[in-house]
């Protein structure tokens, strides 16, 4: 079937499981309540329950790493709305994790340290006692963390309260939440436990973090608040792999990262420590360097980093399996991913809750025939590096696949991007490209020509670079609406492809520069939770005509 | 479809007065500055001259600007989404359905209520700024808009 913009097939659209328990979402999605008033957070006793015998014989999904862990449980059930606090071993598991997140928050007077250390003639008591000072904050941290924070579920809400001057409690609905996430770290392995994220739109706050739990309270956790959403937190048996990464593919993906960034960080840190190190050396190397040996080192420098980042980059996504669980109609359509060889984090999204899917295809990725797919819910995890929005990545995906992987996260988009020939932008957008890039090119060549004549000439060469590159880029855009899905390609150089799902658009755009007006043009900014997609430049007529169609209001 | 709302045309007057606090505040001064500065690096009189050719431009612009921004601003509550139009060089139609509102704000500032005017922003869960924005409206009609927005409600698609 050829989709023709949009036909006359609008108002066919399917709905989904998503819909079904959205509809009372207008519940509050957390509050903050004053916990003055509230009597003090303490370890409640566990009481053996007969439920938790008849558990012990179900098969429990966590992760096949998991898996074995939990035929030797035994499971205590907790009474609804009894409080539960942290596993007593988070206190080791917690520590170094949380000085190093504190040093980390404290670089630049690190930095600071460091360098006046090197004028003083090495680090001397003030700066021990820094040194000591985060470490004693570190592990107050660590203890007011483990004692103060408690969670439960509670009148079908879970519940999860922390802090000991500044208390808050968190009310988080399980409907709400986005996807959840387990991680362990060679801590968590070492001790047997796991730490579980749980992830609400609306916030860049990971809600309801819990950094070390025993795997059979994670276990019983996710259970209730699956069982609270209606749905079953147990594999289904119709478990479907998607793609699995062997190591060749993710060397290659460390490969085709760039990693120019590193060069720098290592560079600065060579100069930096070099002198503290030994000022003598350093003064007589940098006398001494020949050109030549200076350019070797900066080679170096870049294959060093190349290596760091094939190495890291392995690391994180070793072992990376994505399934799609729940295929049953009875149950609720997942998708998984599971990856790490020393920090193994686990992500579970219930597919009515992604918001987009997004193939990133870079030059040289794309010349090894590879791209990157993320898949986005409304959930914004704030990992320790900052915000994530993209919560389940995919990191090297063969591109005879990406079509498969991107259908694993939105299913009802029936059109292949990378077989069927999505429609052009206006060819009045190639002028417009050119308009831009030439004006670009100006503020650029004209001061560089003046001030390094007559070398500067060769800027001049940012012309035809540009008009080559507008065209390229031109080329590559592509759009198409289907009655489920928009389609949306931009970039020759990182090419990008976006798939959304229609029924999750929160508002549509349409927006025109004075240049486009020039042309007649307009643009369709299309936003979903936490993202937005930028369709290219067509005739106004036509963005304003898609505007008035795209509203969900045309097909419900 | 339902008819384009034109603002309350006292927002023009509003949006004036505000140009010419900015003007006070923040470009009057670098006027000032910049004529300053070709007078002390030429003549005293082409700095005097720089200084007013921007004073008046800017008062032109502070005058003239708000015509041309309530000329195209439009907005509509339609059957199923509210339509907002605005801009002047980069102009914006926005269409946000209801069911995607997730809160609509009224807000009045201490000039605003000088002029008895209120300004109704719409949020959606797209977690970007207020999607739609409506800027001049008669405190009386943005209560009454707001809460006809709020009313209607439905999927949030998140």
């Amino acid at each position: 079937m050829t989709w023709r913009g949009l036909g006359a097939t609008m108002g066919s659209e399917k709905k989904g499981p998503a819909e079904e328990d959205v509809e009372d979402a207008a519940t509050e999605l957390y509050e903050e309540i004053d916990l003055q008033d509230l009597p003090d957070a303490r370890p409640v006793e566990r009481k053996p329950n007969p439920l938790a015998q008849r558990m012990l014989d179900l098969d429990v999904d966590l992760g096949s790493h998991l898996q074995e862990d939990m035929h030797e449980l035994i499971l205590p059930l907790p009474e609804e709305g009894a409080w539960r606090g942290l596993h007593p071993a988070s206190l080791v598991v917690n520590l170094i994790p949380r000085t190093f997140r504190m040093v980390w928050g404290f670089w630049p007077l690190l930095l600071i340290m460091l360098v006046g250390g090197s004028v003083a003639g090495g680090p001397g008591l003030g700066d021990l006692g820094f040194v000591l000072l985060f470490m004693l904050t570190g592990a107050w941290s660590t203890i007011v963390h483990f004692l103060t924070l408690r969670y439960r579920v509670h009148n079908g809400k879970f519940e999860i309260k922390q802090g000991l001057l500044n208390r808050r409690l968190r009310i988080i609905d399980p409907a709400r939440i986005q996807n959840v996430g387990l991680v362990r770290n060679p801590f968590h392995r070492l001790s047997g436990l796991v730490e579980v994220r749980l992830e609400t739109a609306g916030d860049a706050r990971t809600e309801g973090l819990l950094s070390a739990l025993s795997v059979q309270d994670a276990t019983l956790l996710i259970r209730q608040l699956a069982a609270l959403r209606g749905r079953s937190a147990d594999q289904s048996d119709q478990t479907v792999p998607v793609l699995k990464l062997g190591l060749g593919e993710l060397v290659a993906y460390g490969l085709s990262k760039p990693s120019a960034g590193y060069v720098a960080v290592l560079l600065f840190a060579l100069i930096e420590v070099a002198p503290i190190v030994s000022p003598n050396m350093a003064a007589l190397a940098l006398e001494q360097l020949a050109p030549g040996l200076m350019v070797g080192l900066v080679l170096l420098a870049f294959a060093l980093s190349w290596g760091g980042t094939v190495l890291l980059s392995t690391v994180r996504h070793y072992g990376f399996t994505l399934t799609q669980e729940g295929l049953d109609p009875s149950e609720e359509m997942k998708l998984r991913g599971r990856e790490g060889l020393l920090t193994t984090r686990e992500v579970v999204i219930p597919l009515r809750k992604v918001q987009l899917a997004l193939a990133d295809e870079p030059l040289v990725r794309r010349w090894m025939g590879f791209g990157t797919v993320s898949v986005e819910t409304a959930g914004l995890g704030s990992l320790h590096e900052g915000i994530q929005a993209a919560e389940l990545v995919v990191p090297m995906v063969d591109r005879q696949q990406l079509n498969s992987v991107m259908r694993s996260a939105i299913p009802r988009n029936t059109v292949d991007p990378w077989r069927f020939r999505l429609k052009a932008a206006h060819p009045r957008a190639l002028w417009r490209l050119w308009m831009g890039t030439m004006f670009r090119s100006t503020l650029l060549a004209v001061p560089t020509t003046v001030l390094f004549w007559p070398l500067g000439l060769l800027s001049l060469m940012l012309y035809p670079l540009g008009i080559l590159s507008g065209w390229l880029d031109y080329r590559y855009q592509g759009w198409l609406i289907t009655p489920e899905v928009v389609i949306a390609r931009r970039g020759f150089w990182r090419r990008r492809t976006f798939v959304l799902a229609r029924d999750k658009l929160q508002s549509i755009h349409l927006v025109q520069g004075p240049l486009m007006r020039g042309y007649g043009l307009g643009r369709v900014v299309l936003r979903v939770a936490g993202s937005q997609v930028v369709l290219p430049d067509l005739a106004y007529l036509h963005a304003e005509s898609l505007l008035e169609r795209l509203s969900p209001q045309s097909d419900q | 479809m339902t008819e384009l709302q034109p603002l309350n045309p006292r927002v023009t007057w509003l949006w004036r007065l505000q140009g010419l606090l900015r003007l006070g505040m923040v470009w009057g001064p670098m006027a000032v500055g910049a004529g300053v500065g070709l007078g002390m690096l030429t003549v005293a009189a082409a700095g005097v001259v720089l200084t007013l050719a921007l004073l008046a431009f800017f008062f032109a612009v502070a005058m003239v600007w708000p015509t041309l921004e309530y000329e195209y601003f439009r907005y509509a509550v339609r059957e199923h989404d509210l339509l907002v139009q605005r801009g002047v060089l980069f102009r914006r139609r926005s269409s946000i359905p209801h069911n995607r509102i997730q809160h609509v704000d009224t807000r009045q500032g201490p000039i605003e209520r000088l002029f008895g005017l209120s300004n109704v922003a719409v949020f959606t869960a797209s977690g970007m700024s207020a999607d739609g924005s409506i800027p001049g409206l008669a405190a009386k009609a943005a209560e009454a808009l707001r809460d006809d927005l709020a009313r209607l409600g439905g999927d949030d698609g998140v």
